[in-house]
């Protein structure tokens, strides 16, 4: 047990670090161009945060007895680690601050959301047995982890390509995309407050199938299933047809509304601007050349180690555990989606020139879907990958 | 010195001149041509990707056929679970998308779009690369993007050839011109990548050749012995026993608890099958066949059972057991005491049972999965899952037999009967589902991955550079050339070039775009 808490306190040191590390960037990003002394403190603590994060697995991994990569909490928090590794590859050649300042956070962003997730090691199930496991998983992850710094330099492009005093499509789609990592924000902050506040709710209803389910509510009650009995906490606002889960809708409400609460306060009160256009003073230090070149390399790095893990080892284990190795589960479905589209973006740069705001967008659009891999297919779309 | 007009050259194909651009006189070549030049379009190729996309992410919707339980008709099941979403979803078909005409389709096109546009640019640019001239045209030494002129000597280019072969690159020298070249391979890189790609579905596609696949699912009971169809009943496979394991909230590692109560049904920790592999080697006198027994062991999962080119996989076991035997006292009801007693093989029932003297149970009707259906009994399934039974016991006070229906916790029309068949025991026997797969297509598939994956990273990370030196009149001219990484170029060559003392290559491009927005 002394490992897992062990394991436990290394990622909570890892995070502040990592908390610790943006700050840094912010301010090294504050100042005048060029790499400064703060930039280079921001990049040390994002380091050795990193290797408390790696302490945290292997003493997980020693703790459990199996590498832990094998729930969403686990996987999400593996990928969190990898897009900080992907991001420290890149400033290692690039050197580049600003960078830190969109990274870091979006990491810290996918680490949060992994606590959300129950935390405590699981036995694993036979299938998930094999050393297929620690590799067809890690070499996804960092696939995936290396993908989303071509992310977030899209994004540093695309706030410092756009002019904000005109009408635009990208000033409104800029808009969209920080307004969907707020409400990421907003999510963990109500899951953590309902959490410490307790408004657990149990209600029973009767299935489709005719048999009697329950839905264990971890946040009040908006929208409950028809018909539905209280055994305990709040009742339901609103009852919705059971074809709908009226659990994951009202969690993804909560994440809206709360979402909703933080954009209008940031961007009426605080910053009384578009919130990409808070960033635009800090975008504008990165060389528009050098992020348009950063996101092509991260994606030519990325993409086949995603390929190996995500779809060739993934291929090589899915024949020895399942019997084929390809079977149209919608997490294979994902991953094909994923490459497919991430070729697409490599021909359409390479054949057709789409270079710049173009070339920025596909990659924004690429990390939309790898977060809708992770997210959606394993909580909404059942599948054989719903490991949570 | 003041800058040309920069007139970049598409550089992708060397300028060769590809099929696709052809255009034939006849009718009939025309049509080709144009067919051909369809396919060998990217942006064609790229159409293709964006449906494939699309309809990939639609056939995640709702879950396919395949994944859905096998208890209703699946035009039912989309409605009652998803509303009339899920039944437009199946009335549409998207619930076997993934084996639909137009998907398949979609994919072949896409193939036969990466062959086409492979042969069509490929051989073009071969030809091109294999015999490039040293002494290149003034025209195409002022489109490369990287470039520089300024007045030197026929030293300082005889100067460089040492430098650059350091650096790895092949030179080539004319009349006191240089050419360098490195990593020309990597150009080929997207094409080793499209065979790979080609051949791991041409793989994949073989499996409709006879004899390539076989693939069978196999539910075998502990005890049982049966033909493996997919071995054209070669080989037959025996369960010893079928072992399943869930872990115990209260035995495991105390580490573990917190997890498995939350999960709340059993998780199992470990299911296998020990088998016993037989070959069939002839028939025996009763027209059984005669089996010699070949290999034993047993499958697990993720540790598939192997035989010549086949697998056997652990793929599932029924979720309740099957009754192989079960046993009756036959009672008679005034005494309160038994007669006798028979044990049934279900596997294998009898029609008649002989006791003791006087006794005899005969069995008129046995259902293995007992149901009432409009009142009239029947079985549901051949599995032996709810047995049920129609006795006809005679004895010396009933020559002519007395009926009932029995089965668990039942007995229908026995009340009043003087002779009770009573339920005395029973065997069950666990049922394993057993995949049986022979897929001779896996090498192809294997060895298109390689090449895959080999010509991807080549195509990435091997850029091809090269560099043109030549002078005239005491003007030496310089022309650069990349297809990837643009300052590594420059990095490498301008040490080289500096070393010398000519100048560093500028980037045409850039400097036009600046010229521009100056």
């Amino acid at each position: 047990m002394n490992l897992l808490s062990l394991s436990g306190n290394l990622l909570l040191v890892s995070f502040i670090l990592y908390l610790i590390s943006t700050a840094f960037f912010a301010v090294a990003t504050s100042g005048k161009k060029g790499p400064s002394k703060s930039g280079r403190i921001a990049f040390s603590l994002a380091l050795i945060g990193f290797i408390a994060q790696l302490g945290y697995f292997f003493t997980r991994w020693a703790g459990a007895g199996h590498a832990p990569v094998s729930n969403l909490y686990e996987y999400t928090t593996f990928f969190g680690m990898m897009m900080v590794f992907g991001f420290l590859i890149v400033y290692g050649i690039y050197r580049n601050n600003v960078l830190g300042l969109i990274a870091m956070p979006v990491a810290l962003l996918v680490i949060a959301y992994a606590s959300m997730f129950p935390d405590e090691v699981q036995p694993l199930i036979p299938a998930l047995q094999s050393v297929w496991l620690k590799i067809h998983v890690t070499t996804a992850a960092l696939g995936e982890g290396i993908l989303a710094v071509s992310f977030a330099t899209g994004l540093l492009y695309l706030v410092h390509a756009t002019d904000f005093s005109k009408e635009s499509k990208t000033r409104t789609w800029l808009e969209i995309v920080f307004f969907t990592l707020i409400c990421v924000v907003g999510y963990i902050f109500v899951g953590l407050m309902f959490k410490a506040i307790g408004s657990d709710s149990t209600i029973e209803y009767v299935a489709k199938n005719g048999a009697t389910m329950k839905h264990e509510y971890s946040m009040p009650v908006l929208t409950g299933p028809e018909g539905g009995k209280v055994l305990s906490g709040s009742g339901a606002f609103v009852e919705l047809p059971n074809y709908i889960n009226a659990n994951k809708l009202n969690t993804v409400l909560w994440s809206l509304i709360s979402g909703l609460i933080l954009y209008v306060v940031l961007r009426f009160v605080v910053f009384r601007k578009r919130i990409a256009e808070t960033l635009k003073p800090i975008a504008r230090k990165i060389d528009l050349d050098t992020a348009d070149e950063i996101s092509y390399r991260a994606v030519a790095i990325g993409l086949p180690v995603f390929i190996l893990g995500g779809l060739i080892f993934a291929m090589i284990w899915a024949q020895m555990a399942w019997s084929r190795y390809w079977g149209w589960d919608p997490k294979e479905v994902w991953a094909l989606i994923t490459m497919l589209f991430y070729v697409f973006y490599l021909h359409m740069r390479i054949q057709r020139g789409w270079v710049g705001k173009k070339s920025a967008w596909l990659v924004v659009g690429g990390f939309a879907v790898i977060m809708f891999n992770l997210i959606f297919v394993n909580l909404v779309v059942a599948g054989l990958h719903s490991y949570a | 010195m003041m800058q040309k007009e920069f007139k970049p050259i598409d550089m992708r194909y060397e300028e060769a001149e590809l099929r696709s651009n052809r255009r034939s006189r006849s009718s009939i070549s025309r049509t080709i041509d144009r067919v051909w030049a369809f396919f060998s379009s990217v942006k064609v190729g790229l159409w293709l990707i964006g449906l494939i996309i699309l309809a990939s992410g639609v056939g995640t919707i709702f879950p396919q056929e395949m994944y859905i339980p096998q208890n209703l008709p699946p035009a039912e099941y989309y409605q009652k679970e998803y509303g009339s979403a899920g039944l437009l979803y199946y009335t549409l078909g998207f619930h076997r998308l993934f084996e639909s005409w137009w998907y398949i389709g979609l994919i072949t096109l896409l193939l036969l779009s990466i062959i086409i546009v492979s042969i069509d640019r490929f051989f073009p640019l071969y030809r091109a690369l294999k015999k490039q001239p040293v002494i290149r045209t003034k025209r195409f030494m002022d489109g490369q993007r990287f470039g520089a002129s300024a007045s030197g000597s026929q030293d300082q280019i005889d100067g460089l050839e040492p430098l650059l072969k350091k650096k790895g690159y092949k030179v080539k020298r004319k009349d006191g011109a240089l050419f360098a070249e490195k990593q020309r391979f990597g150009r080929y890189g997207p094409y080793i990548n499209h065979i790979g790609l080609v051949l791991f579905f041409g793989g994949a596609m073989l499996r409709v050749v006879p004899g390539m696949h076989a693939d069978e699912l196999i539910w075998l009971r502990e005890g049982d012995t049966l033909p493996i169809q997919a071995t054209d009943s070669q080989y037959y496979l025996k369960s010893d026993a079928f072992n399943l394991e869930f872990y115990d909230p209260k035995k495991e590692n105390a580490k573990f608890q917190e997890a498995l109560e939350r999960a709340g049904s059993n998780v199992p920790k470990n299911y296998e099958t020990e088998l016993r592999l037989y070959e069939r080697t002839g028939t025996l006198e009763n027209g059984k066949p005669k089996l010699e027994e070949v290999k034993s062991g047993s499958t697990e999962v993720n540790h598939p059972f192997t035989f010549g080119d086949y697998q056997v996989f652990q793929e599932q076991y029924a979720s309740e057991p099957e009754f192989i035997s079960m046993s009756f006292d036959i009672m008679n009801q005034k005494t309160g005491k038994p007669v006798d007693s028979i044990k049934i093989d279900l596997r294998d029932p009898k029609q008649e049972y002989d006791l003791k003297e006087g006794y005899k149970v005969e069995l008129i009707d046995f259902f293995p999965d007992f149901v009432v259906e409009d009142g009239v009994p029947n079985t549901k399934s051949a599995r032996l899952i709810n047995p049920a039974y129609v006795f006809n016991i005679t004895s010396p006070e009933h020559p002519k037999g007395e009926r009932s229906l029995v089965g668990i916790r039942m007995n229908v029309g026995g009340d009043d009967n003087q002779y009770a068949m009573e339920f005395a025991g029973t065997e069950f026997a666990d049922i394993s589902g057993l995949r049986v797969k022979k897929d001779l297509t896996l090498p192809f598939l294997y060895v298109g991955g390689i090449i895959f994956m080999a010509g991807l990273i080549i195509g990435m990370y091997w850029p091809h550079r090269r560099l043109w030196v030549r002078s005239e009149n005491g003007q030496v001219e310089i022309a650069g050339y990349t297809n990837k990484n643009a300052l590594a170029l420059q990095k490498e060559a301008n040490h080289a070039l500096t070393a010398v003392g000519l100048p560093e290559l500028e980037d045409r491009q850039k400097l036009r775009e600046e010229g521009e927005t100056a």
